[in-house]
């Protein structure tokens, strides 16, 4: 019953954060449907991943508010708005494809998925198993992982950086 | 009903990318593709009896993420110091 109305929660807030004509609210929804999700990582019994869950989208949330307010005006987000009519007539295709996806998806699988609340494992499901596990099996993904984070941050800081010559006309030239 | 519920996050999220046409309402969209993922991920070992290595995948995931996210507000940024819009029509501009 509770997994139920968390679903629908989520379900209902990610419907809003596609379709919402505003940024902030898109955010806030993708922020509900973010707790949600952390919410049923906490009911499989993947706590450290719900934790992170939480803290990872609070954060995203935070900045996609800030660059709303900074890029406020100068862009519509509305959803398709601008486009024409070929471009909305082959989203409404799209849309339709994915719709029927989905329900071969469900006919062809609904055998396979899991009925019912799943249960939390209670034997090697800790921190300390999953520590072990991270630098012992994945070790390599864990380095790549790193240096991609770190790669992109050095990055992103030289990608936003401001252009010298930039800088140089507007100290020579006031106006 | 989990699973489901993750391939339509998944679901609503590329919807989200392939219409929307701003820079941020398409990372909004991959965030979410991201979350159903993820979530596939946890669902499926936790159902196959391998929950840490769903554990594992689903946080490489979220942190991939997070990774996209920071390379995103930056072309974001330089986008809009160099044209004053974020529009995804206006990301080919900067090849220039």
């Amino acid at each position: 019953m509770i997994i139920s109305a968390f679903v629908l929660i989520i379900l209902g807030a990610a419907v809003v954060a596609v379709l919402a004509q505003n940024m902030r609210t898109s955010a806030l929804a993708l922020w509900v449907a973010s707790l949600g999700v952390g919410t049923i990582y906490l009911t499989v019994g993947a706590e450290t991943l719900a934790v992170i869950q939480w803290i990872v989208s609070t954060l995203v949330a935070i900045s996609f508010t800030f660059f709303a307010a900074m890029f406020d005006g100068k862009e519509s987000f509305s959803l398709g708005q601008g486009a024409g009519r070929g471009r909305r007539i082959s989203m409404l295709a799209l849309a339709a494809v994915v719709g029927l996806c989905f329900v071969a998806l469900v006919y062809f699988g609904w055998a396979s998925t899991p009925t019912g609340p799943m249960e939390a494992p209670l034997k090697n499901n800790d921190l300390l198993a999953l520590g072990q596990l991270m630098t012992e099996k994945h070790l390599l993904s864990l380095e790549t992982l790193g240096v991609t984070l770190f790669v992109v941050l050095v990055g992103g800081g030289v990608i936003a950086r401001p252009e010298a010559a930039d800088e140089d006309e507007k100290e020579t030239d006031p106006c | 009903m989990l699973i489901v519920l993750a391939a339509m996050l998944g679901g609503l999220g590329l919807f989200s990318v392939i219409s929307r046409r701003t820079l941020l309402g398409i990372f909004a969209g991959i965030q979410l593709m991201l979350i159903g993922a993820s979530m596939t991920f946890v669902l499926a070992g936790v159902a196959s009896g391998a929950p840490l290595h769903g554990h594992i995948v689903g946080l490489f995931i979220i942190l991939g993420g997070v990774a996209q996210l920071v390379g995103g507000y930056a072309l974001s940024t330089r986008l809009f110091y160099l044209r004053r819009q974020i529009g995804i029509q206006e990301l080919r501009s900067l090849k220039r």
